[in-house]
């Protein structure tokens, strides 16, 4: 099982936009892939149409010894599930904060679900606290969406500092070029900027109606235009991810 | 649909998705090495795309993926979740389309005040189609992976108060004559110790010429190496079991279908023996360096060619009329109906008594091949020492219902460890006996000279691997022979004597 944790430190920049898509990606090429939702608004869980409700709330999710498996609900997607959010998460942070090794407590529940699922993508909200830690801790990889332009380029030096000060094993950092307007001069320009540094993502996803549309199809992009631009684009980053990671 | 909808209650409502049309092919291995892994593995075509279905036997969700063609082994499976909890198991065997039929699969929802979907289950029609495509009585069923959800007990109290869960693999299987688990390759068959000698014999010959029975089609059409493993064995048994039990049934009828069992012991054993060289040879791939590897090709070709020769040759002698007669005797053996007057002495005594006296002969025999011999023994003496544990092996497993699991499985372990030793041996005197036929012809036709480098590496491997076999024998034959398990054949097995 591999962990990738969608994450930075800017909101609005199509984290939860890739995570529906990519992790629907990873579930059509035959990978049993969960989705978590841990940002308390559960967008990703209304894009997949799943109620962002959690029995138990935050303490289920992070309580030891409860059965997180029997939390996870099937989507209408083959090999896609999902843990959906939950309106308490708004305190997920005082939540860990009460536990002991708060570190490392969500890789810990999370690793009780590895004979189930080969990927797990954890959606969060824009932050910097013990959460962020958390999923740090958690994930092998973490996908950084990065909208081209120069004060993105600033957030994301921030995020590399961030993931170097986390003392214990750091994840592969993996930036992609999100929300691309190829008709506006700044994108172009800073997209060739940001592809010169040899750790982004080839792929950059395209800015698209498509995608905005999701919260009227509530449906991956895939799922409803496979041939659309974005849909394929969202397809060959997971291909991308899935190779940098060796699953 | 309604009336699940009025059962949703407030704020909640059921909805039906689009009904998907679906033809569906099942697969498993002929002894249902999937279905016995936990799962069940289906093919379902839509509008020319397929998908390949896990559905696990427990509850829970199916896992699916893409497919260009139907997988026809475990290699082919795509690479994932599948291959890696099926590959393993299935071994050589191949995938075989065991029941087809027709799917309409609809999906329903149970969806919340905000349209999101609580719960999904899925209302199923099928319909199987037998060996001429003909459809067989449709089934509706409904699939609840997950039980325990608020619509799975609405749909059981509201629109199938009393229906059965349908097992697909069973419903498509059964239309084409097979129930899932219906072969082992490991059979049991329970012996009871008082039963008389020529009952329970009978019992296992009949149970043999059935295992023989069922193979026949799959040996004939070649769909894998182990319907001809599994014929054999059964052939093998038999004979053995009937060479060593003397005086049950009278000689007069058991001479001549011991004849027959021979005769299919060596029209079987040429292609047999090839499929085993060919599995080998493939493992001898990773031992070669890189450059040399590639002189296997001709090899194999050559030996594909021959086991396309030999298995033709086997098939035809299948269908010839001395094999039905040879089936004929077998099976008419194993019906007798009780004929004490003409069978022999030892008819009616209980078979334990009569088991305990043949594995103890056998057990005899083996020790006194085998105590003789020095360390670095002759290869002739380890292949007769070979025939001998097979035998006793043969003799312990088909009468393991009589004696206390316990101690049984703790000598049928000690002497599977001596047999793993003497059989490797034998394997390599035979490859080194099949390579060295192959070179010549080879030579002959002029072959590449990496192949010959080929051969002569693998000769080398297994001339070492003969000699270290060789200088280990002593000390496991020690095991096996040693006074503590000396004592524990004579108490399970001398007790009734
Ligand atoms: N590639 C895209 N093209 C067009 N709109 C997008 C794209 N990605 C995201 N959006 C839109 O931008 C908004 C923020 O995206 P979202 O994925 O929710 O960001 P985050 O999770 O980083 O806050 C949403 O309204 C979404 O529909
Ligand atoms: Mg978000």
């Amino acid at each position: 099982m591999k962990t990738v944790g969608i994450w930075t430190i800017k909101g609005g920049v199509g984290k939860t936009a890739a995570a529906v898509n990519v992790a629907h990606a990873a579930a059509l090429s035959g990978v049993r892939t969960l989705l978590v939702d841990l940002d308390p608004q559960g967008a990703a869980s209304f894009y997949l149409r799943i109620p962002a409700r959690l029995k138990g709330g935050a303490r289920s999710l992070l309580r030891r010894g409860g059965d997180l498996g029997a939390l996870v609900r099937p989507t209408e997607f083959d090999n896609l599930a999902i843990l959906p959010a939950d309106f308490s998460y708004r305190h997920l942070d005082l939540e860990l904060e009460r536990r002991k090794k708060p570190g490392r407590r969500l890789a810990d529940r999370l690793a009780t679900l590895s004979e189930r699922f080969d990927l797990v993508l954890l959606d969060c909200a824009p932050s910097v606290s013990l959460v962020s830690e958390a999923v740090l801790r958690a994930s092998d990889a973490l996908l950084v969406p990065v909208i081209p332009s120069t004060l993105s380029m600033r957030t994301l030096d921030q995020v590399r500092s961030f993931v170097a000060s986390q003392t214990r094993r750091q994840p592969l950092l993996l930036p992609f070029l999100s929300m691309v307007d190829r008709r506006k001069r700044l994108h172009r320009e800073t997209t060739g900027a940001c592809l010169a540094d040899s750790s982004f993502l080839r792929t950059t996803i395209p800015f698209a109606s498509v995608v905005e549309r999701m919260g009227l199809t509530r449906a991956p992009v895939a799922a409803t235009l496979p041939s659309q631009p974005a849909a394929k684009a969202f397809a060959a980053l997971w291909h991308e991810i899935r190779e940098r990671l060796g699953v | 649909m309604e009336a699940l909808d009025r059962a949703a209650g407030a704020g909640r409502s059921v909805r039906s998705g689009p009904p998907q049309r679906l033809a569906v092919t099942a697969l498993d291995s002929f002894d249902w090495r999937v279905w016995r892994n936990g799962g069940r593995l289906f093919v379902e075509e839509s509008r020319g795309r397929a998908t390949l279905r896990w559905f696990p036997r427990n509850a829970g969700a199916p896992y699916a993926v893409s497919v260009t063609a139907t997988p026809a082994r475990g290699a082919d499976l795509p690479s994932g979740f599948l291959r890696e909890r099926l590959a393993g198991a299935l071994e050589v065997r191949a995938l075989l389309p065991l029941g087809r039929g027709r799917l309409i699969r609809t999906p329903v929802e149970l969806l919340d005040a905000d349209g999101a979907c609580v719960e999904r289950v899925f209302f199923e029609l099928w319909e199987p189609l037998d060996e001429r495509a003909r459809a067989v009585a449709a089934t509706a069923s409904w699939r609840l992976d997950h039980p325990g959800g608020p619509l799975t007990g609405i749909v059981k109290r509201v629109a199938a108060p009393k229906s059965e869960t349908v097992e697909p693999l069973a419903l498509l299987t059964a239309a084409r004559g097979r129930t899932p688990g219906d072969y082992s390759s490991k059979p049991r068959i329970r012996l009871h110790p008082g039963e008389p000698a020529a009952t329970a014999l009978r019992r296992i010959l009949g149970h043999m010429v059935e295992v023989v029975e069922r193979n026949v089609p799959g040996v004939i059409a070649d769909l894998d190496p182990e319907f001809l493993h599994d014929l054999r064995v059964a052939v093998r048994r038999t004979r053995s079991l009937l060479g060593q039990v003397r005086g049950v049934f009278p000689e007069r009828r058991l001479a001549p279908l011991v004849r027959e069992l021979r005769w299919l012991g060596s029209i079987t054993g040429p292609c047999r023996d090839l499929d085993i060289f060919l599995l080998d040879l493939g493992s001898y791939r990773s031992i070669l360096p890189e450059e040399t590897a590639a002189g296997l090709e001709e090899i194999v070709q050559l030996a594909v060619h021959d086991r396309r020769l030999a298995q033709r040759r086997l098939a035809r002698s299948l269908a010839t009329r001395r094999f039905a007669a040879a089936m004929e005797r077998w099976r008419s053996l194993a019906a007798a109906e009780d004929d004490t007057g003409t069978s022999g002495p030892r008819a009616l005594r209980p078979i334990r008594r009569v088991g305990g006296e043949r594995i103890l002969r056998a057990h005899r025999r083996l020790l006194r091949h085998g105590l003789g011999l020095a360390d670095d023994p002759p290869a002739q003496a380890l292949h007769r020492l070979r025939i001998d544990a097979k035998k006793l092996r043969y003799l312990l497993e088909l009468f393991a219902d009589l004696y206390p699991r316990k101690p049984l499985n703790r000598l049928i372990g000690e002497l599977k460890t001596l047999q793993d030793l003497l059989g490797e041996h034998n394997d390599v005197a035979v490859q080194k006996q099949r390579l060295a036929g192959l070179a010549g012809r080879l030579e002959e036709a002029d072959a590449a000279a990496v192949t010959f480098v080929a051969i002569g590496r693998i000769e080398e491997v297994l001339e070492r691997r003969g000699e270290e076999l060789r200088h280990g024998f002593a000390k496991r034959f020690e095991r096996f022979a040693s006074g503590e398990s000396r004592r524990a054949y004579a108490r399970l097995f001398g007790g009734a004597g």
